[in-house]
């Protein structure tokens, strides 16, 4: 596959704070690459700097090989179209949106009409022509932005947070035509969230983002530091000073220990189980992320705990709900 | 989406664009600065017209106090000026704006008030004994107050009475003939206006005062007319300037004037003066 | 009262027989209202977008300004507008004193202040995004304006009709340099200033009517013009 954009030593800063620093990334054609990090990782200051609306403060990026400085910004701007996650439709028709960017080229009317048809067919909103832009709901904005995007024949999309504001069907279809539209045109996705799950069922390659640098893997989150204080049989205990964790049978010295969220089982009653670390405390903190919510459970230690909507209001928790949080000694990463 | 309202958009401009295409059409105009009450007497439409046929020109009637009246013609704004204040004419000649004054014609002033008269002045001799009996016996009355020519009229007489009303009784309206005559009727005071103004208010039902006091020879108000110096403006239409002088005191001119009013009022309202028994 | 409604009827009467002297004169006010207008936006609108996008260092005391200027009185730009337009003022030998493109150009500088403000404010209420969303979308500087201006359209509209509706209306400047000349500069409001003087109120207020019936009549046509919203 193609490279498209390489980006060599980039860096971004806004008012001497850096908010990126990327040494080196390559976007090749024809895939998909999901961007994972948690709100304020750089997402979208990464992807406007891919989409060539932001210039970086530092560093050489290339499209097909070339400097970008030595090309047209507006012509690049067309191969690289960047959706936001409010996208903004003119106040007018879904046509007149859809066949905007095509105008700027001066296209004939009836290919124009094609386009228009083809675009909405593969976003799946044949016949909203005519329809204002104003009376669609969240899900047909999102899709007609794509479809307004896609008219431009780019090739690389670039989607930021695409189903932050869309029902559970609508993200189940958004994801569909994403597929889709990679899988018939080969055109370069790349999307930027921070739903894991969602991330993994879309992309090819991920791109971890955390503080504005890339990492190999998620992030290592309820990280914590302290020393074994007892070695058992297949079991050692780690003392964080205020928590005492079981660990598996490891190597002999432990500095620091990484639990991840989407391990940790929330509930109102201690749950009997193989788990061996089980934890009672209160919800310190509650986040909406969308499809999930993040909470801040007060153990001793602050664990960062990851479960569902739907699990969320089930078991109606509250800020300073007391609830039992529980995971497997085999999911602790160590250090 | 833009070319449909682009398309809109250059057509009402064209349509604006040609419908305001005369606005600014050249023709040869004369600027005549003249006072309200002159054009509201409606004479110089009667009077104009024929003028205006025969040197093909189109005579600009500017109406405004006497003393804006003379003033444009001192900036040079009017090409002629026609109004009844001797003593602002002389000045302005005097100081050369003005060169080649003529008399043209002359109305009068008269005092009307409430029927009852209740200051007495239908005894009085003269204007200024009636202006003093108004202030004497402090009755209200209503002034142009604009520097008018009725307005120095009016002023010149209460200096020779010696005397004006006090305060509230002495309303100043800073407006036209027409406006102080109805605020005289409304609030039963007494006023000097011109004949032509008042007997056109009184005719039409507008008023309904009697006249109090006239036949003064201080109530005469005579008209001069006088070109702008084109020494002095260099732009000046002084050719058509003098022509309309001409006009206007020419036996025809003369004619006209002394006819005006007579079909509509039963008397005329102005008296030529420009020439010694004009037929 | 009942000059409101003898100033009805007598409208109403000169409306439907055609009275050649009144239709002269609203035509007149049209001709010259209309085309001040036109100027107005056209000058008005681009200086208030791009006062209204880019930031200078006078920024908020030029905006401040123009909205003081809405409140000039009208008699006093006419007073401004004379002793340019005098024989004895700079302009002197332009020759348009008392005539009708004096007007224009006075109701020019009326309508200016209204439509270059409002323009400001309603360019600023358009959605931030709209601007990058053009330029993601691959439009240059100019149709990105084009864009933003096409999205602020309907409080641009009141911005012009709002400087219609100030000059159309006004005395004091089309007094000041039009002369009031029966014919020539006469237009609605000073004829409505003179009949008034003349103590024909009756006569005066039909006029009035009329000219809101005028006004009336451009707005509608002007919103027909502009078309259902996009």
């Amino acid at each position: 596959m193609a490279s498209l954009l390489e980006l060599r030593d980039i860096t971004k800063s806004y008012n001497d704070t850096q908010v990126l620093a990327i040494p080196h990334l390559v976007i090749k054609q024809g895939a998909v690459y999901g961007i994972m990090g948690p709100n304020g990782a750089g997402k979208s200051t990464l992807l406007s700097i891919l989409a060539f609306l932001v210039s970086p403060t530092s560093g050489d990026l290339r499209w097909e090989g070339m400097d970008v400085n030595t090309l047209n910004k507006d012509v690049l701007r067309r191969k690289v179209t960047l959706i936001h996650q409010n996208p903004y439709l003119f106040d007018t028709t879904v046509r007149k949106n859809i066949v905007y960017g095509l105008k700027g080229r001066r296209m004939p009317k009836e290919k124009r009409d094609e386009k228009l048809l083809e675009c909405l067919k593969l976003v799946g909103l044949r016949g909203f022509e005519e329809r204002r832009a104003r009376e669609l709901s969240g899900g047909e904005v999102q899709r007609v932005a794509i479809a307004r995007a896609l008219a431009l024949d780019p090739q690389v999309l670039l989607l930021d947070e695409p189903t932050a504001n869309v029902d559970r069907h609508g993200i189940e279809q958004l994801e569909t035509i994403l597929k889709e539209l990679n899988e018939r045109s080969q055109i370069t996705i790349i999307v930027a969230t921070h739903d894991v799950n969602q991330v993994h069922r879309l992309s090819d390659e991920v791109i971890y983002l955390f503080n504005g640098r890339i990492t190999a893997k998620p992030p290592l989150e309820n990280l914590f530091k302290g020393r074994i204080v007892k070695k058992d049989k297949d079991l050692f205990l780690f003392d964080t000073g205020r928590i005492v964790v079981a660990l598996p049978r490891e190597r002999d010295s432990v500095s620091r220990i990484a639990i991840p969220p989407e391990d940790i089982i929330v509930s109102h009653k201690p749950i009997s189980t193989s788990a061996r670390n089980s934890f009672a405390g209160a919800i310190a903190q509650v986040t909406d992320e969308g499809d999930l919510v993040s909470l801040i459970v007060d153990i001793g230690e602050r664990l960062r705990v990851t479960i569902t909507k739907r699990s969320f209001r089930e078991m109606q928790l509250n800020l300073g709900s007391p609830v039992y949080v529980t995971f497997k000694s085999s999911s602790i990463e160590t250090f | 989406m833009k070319v449909n309202t682009m398309m809109r958009g250059v057509l009402i401009f064209l349509c604006i664009f040609f419908l305001s295409a005369p606005l600014f059409a050249a023709e040869v105009r004369l600027k005549l600065s003249t006072t309200t009450s002159t054009e509201n007497s409606g004479l110089l439409y009667v009077l104009l017209p024929p003028f205006e046929k025969q040197f093909k020109v189109k005579v600009d009637v500017i109406a405004v106090g006497s003393g804006k009246a003379v003033k444009l013609g001192e900036n040079g704004d009017a090409d002629v000026v026609l109004v009844h204040e001797r003593d602002l004419e002389d000045k302005f000649v005097a100081e050369g704006y003005g060169v080649n004054r003529r008399d043209v014609m002359h109305n009068d002033f008269v005092i009307i008030g409430p029927k009852a008269d209740p200051a007495g002045i239908r005894k009085a001799k003269t204007g200024a004994e009636a202006f003093k009996l108004i202030a004497k016996n402090k009755f209200f009355f209503v002034s142009r107050g604009d520097k008018s020519g009725t307005h120095s009229k009016e002023l010149s007489l209460w200096v020779k009475a010696q005397a004006k009303p006090a305060g509230g009784l002495y309303m100043e309206s800073g407006s036209g003939m027409g406006e102080v005559l109805i605020m005289a009727y409304e609030k039963g005071a007494y006023t000097l206006t011109d004949r032509g103004t008042y007997l056109a208010f009184q005719k039409e039902g507008k008023i309904n005062l009697p006249i109090l006091f006239e036949g003064d020879p201080t109530l005469f108000n005579p008209y001069g007319i006088i070109a702008v110096n084109p020494a002095r403006h260099p732009s000046v239409n002084y050719v058509m300037a003098m022509a309309l002088i001409g006009w206007v005191t020419s036996q025809e001119g003369q004619r006209i004037i002394a006819d005006f009013g007579k079909e509509r009022y039963g008397a005329p309202l102005f008296y030529p003066d420009a020439i010694e028994g004009p037929r | 009262m009942e000059y409101l409604w003898e100033g009805i009827k007598e409208a109403i009467r000169l409306i439907v027989s055609l009275d050649q002297e009144v239709c002269r004169t609203v035509l007149l006010s049209l001709r010259i209202s209309l085309t001040a207008t036109f100027f107005a936006s056209f000058v008005g609108i681009p200086l208030g977008f791009l006062i209204s996008t880019y930031e200078f260092t006078l920024k908020r005391p030029i905006i401040t300004v123009f909205n003081t200027l809405l409140s000039i009185p009208t008699v006093v730009v006419g007073l401004f507008l004379y002793s340019l337009l005098s024989k004895r003022g700079p302009l002197g030998p332009l020759d348009l004193l008392f005539t009708p493109p004096a007007m224009v150009i006075g109701q020019f500088i009326l309508a200016i202040p209204i439509i270059t403000a409002l323009t400001i404010s309603a360019i600023q209420m358009v959605d931030p995004r709209v601007k990058w969303t053009a330029m993601t979308l691959g439009a240059g500087p100019v149709r990105t304006a084009l864009t933003v201006l096409s999205e602020a359209r309907f409080a641009l509209t009141g911005a012009v009709i709002a400087g219609f509706g100030r000059v159309i209306a006004e005395v004091g400047t089309a007094m000041m340099v039009g002369g009031n000349i029966k014919g020539y500069t006469r237009v609605m409001t000073t004829a409505i200033a003179l009949e008034t003087s003349k103590g024909e109120f009756a006569f005066a207020l039909s006029l009035g009517f009329i000219l809101l019936m005028v006004a009336f009549s451009v707005n509608v046509l002007f919103h027909y013009f502009q078309g259902k919203r996009g």
